[in-house]
């Protein structure tokens, strides 16, 4: 609190660049570190020197955690991306049950403030037009929405594979009101045996792995469509490297799950070398989401020996993704998979215009 | 029985407000003031720096919240302010912006802290989502970066490439 000392005519000041820095200090502490960073810090030097001050005590902890020098455009960079990606996974965590539920709803009943905040923040960055088209959207017509009986592996993907050969336009008679379609591909990376395709099963066809270990056989794909707006229906597909693995499979890809199973990442040396290969295939267009799975190992069943905390992935995940968030799930439970599914279908969403 | 002591505020306008002894001690400034002065008489007590208008919206938020505190806002705000205020505060922020500013302005020179809270965080809450540009507008700031500065900061919020 600061004493009453101001002489100026109030007044006459407002409008012509007059907030004393103590009430602008006063103003910016309520504001969060996303908008200092992405807008309080832009306006004026003053603005600037109050928002870093803030922002070093807000984030203290993340600063310590991810070793960030607020005063490096790429680690404050780093950090405001970070925030977002929070904020988008708190949004999804807050609406999960509604997208394990339904094919068409209102996700975002009472959510409007949280969306409108966040499409805000997106539409502050420059850069996010060239990543929306990697993103597929078609004027339709509203069909008739299917039940998860679309969720099926083998018939999610063999209703991929036929639209390639069929019209995509749909019997106008079932319903006129236009709709856009958007493709969100997202694949998954990761060793043999790290869960790539429990989470597939898990998230989209609602099936827990019961904790055998088997190698896949079969494709491995699915998809989950959701109609998000009243026009605008998302598919979010989710393919599997190991069965995929061509030169074009980077091609339009949203987003990349890389599953890691913690309890055979023993360094943090290891990390790197496994992941080296795959990062220098990705471009910076790309979303990584790290996922280590099998967490139910040391939760029910404590078999084996998790040697690397998950404090290192999300470092390795925070300085190598730019910001990325990193998880810790078991394909024994439905909603850990369906949460990192529901996140990158929000982060797309979010990110239009 | 007695009477309730009084005060005389006078705005920078002239303007005299009477207002209950017990009500303006919200103000720390006011307080100050009247502890140095002789308790039997109304006091005057000239604020040159607030004008009537913002002077008469100070008496009313300390007339109500003299008997009702405030609840505290928490920093920073998590979502909306109308979430975290009162029926009555959310009425009582609702006035143009160069009332707002005037009221923060007030609050802090008469030092009301609960009132500067209210206020600040009502305007944290309009910039919440707001472009730089949105904001220098909306409180008349001048950009003062250099070109080089300009140009870099113009730089930074890339959500693909590395700043």
């Amino acid at each position: 609190m600061i004493s009453g000392q101001a002489v100026e005519t109030f007044s006459d000041s407002i409008g012509v660049n007059f907030l004393p820095r103590e009430i602008v200090f006063e103003i910016l502490q309520y504001c969060n570190c996303i908008d200092m960073i992405l807008a309080c810090s832009k306006v004026c030097c003053e603005w600037r020197e109050v928002s870093f001050v803030l922002i070093s005590d807000q984030c203290k902890d993340l600063i310590k955690k991810f070793k960030i020098k607020l005063l490096n455009d790429s680690d404050r960079s780093n950090l405001v991306r970070y925030l977002i990606r929070r904020e988008v996974l708190n949004l999804a965590r807050k609406t999960i049950s509604k997208f394990n539920q339904n094919s068409i709803g209102n996700y975002f009943e009472n959510r409007e403030t949280e969306i409108t905040q966040l499409k805000g923040y997106f539409s502050q960055f420059t850069d996010l037009p060239n990543k929306l088209e990697n993103s597929t959207i078609k004027p339709e017509k509203q069909e008739k929405v299917e039940s998860d009986s679309s969720n099926q592996l083998f018939g999610a993907f063999s209703r991929f594979v036929s639209s390639f050969f069929s019209d995509s336009r749909i019997d106008s008679s079932t319903n006129e009101i236009p709709f856009k379609r958007r493709i969100v591909k997202v694949l998954m990376k990761g060793a043999l045996l790290s869960g790539k395709t429990s989470f597939i099963k898990c998230s989209i066809m609602k099936r827990p792995v019961d904790g055998t270990i088997r190698n896949s056989i079969l494709p491995d794909f699915g998809m989950v469509e959701r109609q998000l707006d009243n026009d605008l229906r998302i598919t979010t597909q989710l393919w599997d490297e190991h069965r995929y693995n061509k030169p074009t499979e980077f091609s339009n890809v949203f987003a990349v799950i890389l599953t890691i199973d913690p309890y055979n990442v023993i360094t943090l040396n290891e990390l790197k070398t496994f992941i080296e290969p795959i990062k220098e295939k990705l471009n910076s267009t790309i979303e990584v989401i790290l996922v280590q799975t099998k967490k139910d190992l040391q939760n029910e069943r404590n078999e084996r020996v998790r040697y690397l905390s998950e404090e290192p992935f999300e470092q390795f995940s925070f300085r190598n993704f730019r910001g990325g968030l990193s998880h810790n799930i078991s394909n024994t439970n439905i909603e850990e998979p369906s949460l990192i599914l529901w996140y990158c279908t929000l982060l797309n969403y979010l990110m239009m215009p | 029985m007695s009477e309730t002591k009084q005060v005389e505020l006078t705005s920078k306008d002239k303007v005299s407000f009477k207002v209950d002894r017990d009500v303006i001690l919200m103000s720390g400034l006011v307080k100050d003031m009247l502890e140095e002065g002789d308790e039997d008489e109304t006091p005057i007590i000239p604020i040159p720096n607030v004008d009537s208008k913002p002077l008469q919206k100070v008496i009313e938020y300390c007339q109500y919240h003299h008997k009702e505190p405030a609840q505290e806002i928490e920093k920073p705000l998590k979502g909306k302010i109308e979430d975290v205020i009162c029926d009555w505060d959310k009425k009582f922020l609702e006035i143009d912006q160069s009332l707002l500013i005037e009221l923060i302005m007030a609050a802090n020179y008469l030092n009301i802290k609960d009132l500067l809270d209210l206020t600040c965080a009502k305007v944290a809450s309009m910039i919440k989502g707001k472009s730089p540009e949105q904001i220098r507008e909306m409180f008349g700031i001048e950009n003062d970066f250099t070109p080089e500065e300009e140009a870099k900061i113009r730089e930074e919020n890339k959500w693909c490439e590395e700043a």
